[in-house]
């Protein structure tokens, strides 16, 4: 999620970059989204089978093959930034080989540093020297000047990715230096964009794994369930909730009690269903080609704490923070109040990470809080009834997606006025908001909502629903539906004037 | 007994699905590409012979790009002038590029964009309409840039293939082809010929009366203010026609109407655009004001957009001036010379027409 915070509060989805910076010729500027029709219908067919003709005769050819077709995937959407990412992979490789080759020399330390300088640095500059600039220049008076340089889409994944690398690699717990292996470890396409945060350790052995270049029907058969799911949780559940969020979010002067809430749970059950769709696609489109990615969402709505929350939301990136922060800061192994510092700083680190703005690092600060609080809660034997704990967590959950979805705090306490009751309670109006009455926009987020409480999840799904023929019609279903959605036809409203 | 469940082997739920869904989505491209409800291809059948409305600009703009190329007249305009069939003009060779609630601001890119298409353009007519020449109306910049970005987009014409979107409306016009019905304000022909569905006296009226009093609540009176720069506009219209040739007619509303612009104080400002067409122009056809045709409701569908068969008496008109087949009293070239007889003329015709109204009793005291 960390690429695109800015552009789901705008748009809603992860792409929106991709209109805002007009394409440099017709067929680049676009990115190549999972549910695109270049996507489905082009891009992956002729992937997947050129992977497995190649992978008959040949598995380190067909792996170049994977390897120049995800650098294609990421420079559909802007080939200028293709030598950053390949540069960011070759300097990133070199230091983790040359790290883990050495295990005796004393400058190991010099060079993880210069490493994670060199990551830190490139992220720095495209995501968080504008915003660091600005609020200089505010606090200060100075005069520094914006670069205003269009963001390279998944920076934040590859660096972190890399950083992971590297450190392991001085921890000397990489053993494989193979570049083919580790570059499609960074940019393997499904992963590529949105996540999930994947572990060099768990990657880079599948693509050596002979077998991996064998058609798997097993394989196949739980990717096109799970992919199906993705696509219908993003196409026709969060694309909708999507329309009602901006709406909300694009005339906050007028809402009041009733819009204020639609709108909060409609950009709630989009994050959701947007995020875990694309997440579902990729874990899908990645069994295609008999890799296995992690999950990274478990039925997040259920959870009944806010630490439960993070155990099911965005599960790779806690993995990543608590594995490479959390613990080097000393975990909870430093006593109680440092516990509870570590905490809050991975949630301060977790905020910033997921866009350079205020609204994200307050998200972040509230999510540290709310960590604390429910860590002394239950040790001090603190117990709340479930419906209780759900509802606490949930509304918690809710009121922090209010603050991450605004541009700025003036517009989230706009929002959260409204859903207060301070702007009035007013049925009426509830239309000119959303262009839907009050009773279609309750019968969807009922829909929304009872779908991420009680339904079984997609991974769920995938795992142990049985290849029967109701479950082959309803993934051809749901795949036909989606896959017709992808082109939409708008109508001219003001038609005989 | 419990059922036995009857499972699928991976191989074959794999296989089944694919398959399954492939062929489902053929099928919808290919009724789709049958019915072509967006343009794109420009078959015709017995079963895409009735076309509706989605968006006239990005449907005429993809007629335009991936049609014929060899069209010699360009006729631009407003809803009112999708009427004007091209089959109505003899020898000219028509493309009708009117759209829907088209802003005087967008002809020249409409123009821009044709000559890029047609390189046999040698004559353009341009529909004006009163209530366009308004601040309000013609005040914002508009243009057909997004369209023209929108169907230079890769793959634009397969992607609306496969589209459920496409396939309702497809299945509409396969429907309404089928039983040769018109049952929406503006239906189209493979020609590019509008049809409107035929109202009774009585729907007429009833629509009339609505419309009159949506302008009266949106366009007219005090929401009418002449845009001091719509000369300007006409002059880089006329510009843009260069070296072609270029006719300027007026649309005609129902008297009915007229009658309204005129009781919300608005005559002047009908006066004032006629002498600004001429100006720039040096001559154009009005067909607006009280006449045969405009006196006859039954000749609109709502007091402002005409049915077809008056559109082929203007185009007649404008082709033919002297011809007999039109109302002797529909249409009248003005120019400088004798614009002030022309508007005093209607000026008297609009008294007489109005004798009795509300408007009119309202404006005489």
């Amino acid at each position: 999620m960390a690429d695109f915070g800015n552009r789901y509060r705008t748009k809603a989805c992860l792409w929106y970059t991709s209109t805002q910076h007009p394409p440099t010729n017709k067929f680049a500027g676009y990115l190549m989204i999972f549910n695109s029709f270049e996507f489905i219908f082009l891009f992956l067919p002729i992937v997947w089978a050129g992977f497995f003709l190649i992978g008959k005769a040949a598995p380190p050819f067909a792996k170049t093959w994977l390897l120049l077709a995800s650098l294609f995937f990421y420079a559909y959407w802007n080939p200028a930034y293709l030598p950053l990412i390949v540069g960011s992979m070759i300097v990133n490789y070199i230091i983790g080989v040359f790290l883990g080759r050495n295990k005796w020399l004393p400058t190991r330390k010099l060079i993880l540093t210069v490493g994670i300088l060199f990551n830190v640095a490139l992220l720095g500059y495209f995501k968080y020297r504008d915003f660091f600039a600005e609020n200089m220049n505010l606090l200060f008076g100075t005069d520094i000047e914006l670069i205003q340089v269009l963001l390279p889409l998944a920076i934040s994944f590859y660096t972190f990715q890399q950083i992971a690398y590297l450190v392991d690699s001085y921890r000397l717990e990489t053993n494989e230096y193979n570049f083919l292996n580790y570059g499609l470890f960074v940019s393997f396409f499904p992963q590529l964009i949105a996540g999930p945060i994947v572990h060099h350790g768990d990657m880079m052995p599948q693509f050596s794994d002979r077998k991996t270049y064998r058609v798997n029907y097993e394989n196949i058969a739980k990717g096109l369930v799970i992919f199906a799911v993705g696509l219908f949780k993003k196409v026709a559940i969060a694309d909708t909730f999507a329309a009602y969020a901006n709406s909300g979010y694009g005339s906050v002067d007028t809402l009041t009690m009733i819009s204020g809430w639609v709108t909060s749970l409609s950009y709630t059950l989009q994050l959701y269903f947007d995020f875990s769709g694309y997440s579902d696609m990729a874990i899908g489109l990645a069994l295609f080609f008999n890799i296995r990615l992690p999950i990274n969402f478990n039925s997040p709505y259920k959870a009944l704490d806010i630490q439960d929350f993070w155990r099911r939301w965005h599960i790779t990136l806690s993995g990543f923070l608590t594995k490479y922060i959390y613990i080097p800061l000393g975990g909870s192994r430093k006593g109680v109040p440092r516990t509870y510092v570590n905490i809050f700083i991975i949630f301060l680190i977790s905020g910033f990470w997921h866009g350079a703005g205020w609204t994200f690092v307050i998200w972040g600060i509230l999510h540290g809080l709310a960590s604390v609080i429910a860590r002394i809660w239950k040790r001090s034997g603190g117990r709340l009834p479930k419906l209780w704990a759900w509802a606490v967590t949930f509304l918690f959950v809710h009121f922090a997606f209010v603050i991450f979805r605004a541009p700025d705090m003036t517009v989230a306490m706009q929002v959260f006025k409204a859903m207060f009751g301070f702007e009035g309670l007013h049925l009426t109006g509830v239309f000119s908001v959303f262009n839907v009455s009050l009773g279609t926009l309750a019968f969807y987020l009922a829909i929304g909502l009872g779908i991420a409480l009680f339904a079984k999840n997609s991974v769920q799904i995938m795992e142990t629903e049985k290849r029967t023929p109701l479950l082959t019609v309803f993934v051809i279903m749901l795949l036909y539906y989606s896959a017709m959605q992808l082109q939409r036809v708008s109508e001219f409203l003001y038609f005989n004037f | 007994m419990a059922r036995k469940v009857i499972l699928l082997s991976d191989k074959k739920f794999s296989r089944v699905t694919v398959a399954v869904f492939l062929v489902m989505a053929a099928i919808t491209a290919g009724f789709n590409y049958w019915i072509d409800p967006l343009w794109h291809y420009g078959h015709a059948n017995a079963y895409n012979s009735v076309q509706k409305v989605t968006n006239e600009r990005e449907q005429k703009i993809a007629m335009l790009h991936y049609g014929r190329h060899d069209y010699d007249t360009l006729l631009i305009g407003s809803s009112r002038s999708t009427y004007i069939h091209p089959s109505a003009f003899e020898d000219w060779d028509v493309f009708n590029f009117s759209v829907a609630n088209m802003s005087i601001r967008e002809v020249h890119s409409i123009m821009l964009y044709s000559q890029s298409q047609l390189p046999g353009l040698k004559r353009y007519l341009m529909g004006a309409d009163f209530f366009k020449s308004s601040e309000k109306e013609a005040g914002a910049p508009r243009s057909l840039a997004n369209y023209e970005k929108k169907i230079a987009q890769p793959f634009y014409r397969t992607k609306n293939l496969l589209s459920l979107d496409s396939l309702d409306i497809s299945i509409q016009n396969f429907l309404n082809s089928a039983t040769d019905t018109i049952d929406e304000e503006r239906m189209y022909n493979r020609k590019g010929e509008a049809f409107a569905k035929k109202l009774t006296k009585q729907e007429v009226d009833e629509s009339t009366s609505l419309k009159i009093e949506r302008f009266e609540e949106e366009f007219y009176g005090s929401n009418y203010t002449y845009y001091k720069d719509y000369p300007m506009i006409l002059e880089k219209i006329k510009e843009a026609a260069q070296p072609g040739e270029l006719t300027v007619y007026t649309t005609p509303i129902s008297t009915a109407l007229f009658a309204s612009l005129v009781s919300t104080g608005l005559y002047e400002d009908y006066e004032r655009w006629i002498r600004d067409l001429v100006s720039v122009y040096g001559g154009v056809w009005n067909f607006m004001y009280p006449n045969t045709i405009t006196n006859d409701i039954t000749n609109y569908q709502d007091g402002h957009h005409f049915y077809p068969e008056i559109g082929t008496l203007i185009a007649k008109r404008i082709q033919h001036p002297d011809t007999a087949e039109v109302p002797a009293d529909f249409g009248v070239f003005v120019t400088a010379d004798n614009v002030d007889e022309h508007l005093q003329h209607v000026h008297e015709l609009m008294w007489e027409a109005m004798i009795g109204t509300d408007g009119g009793m309202k404006e005489a005291e």
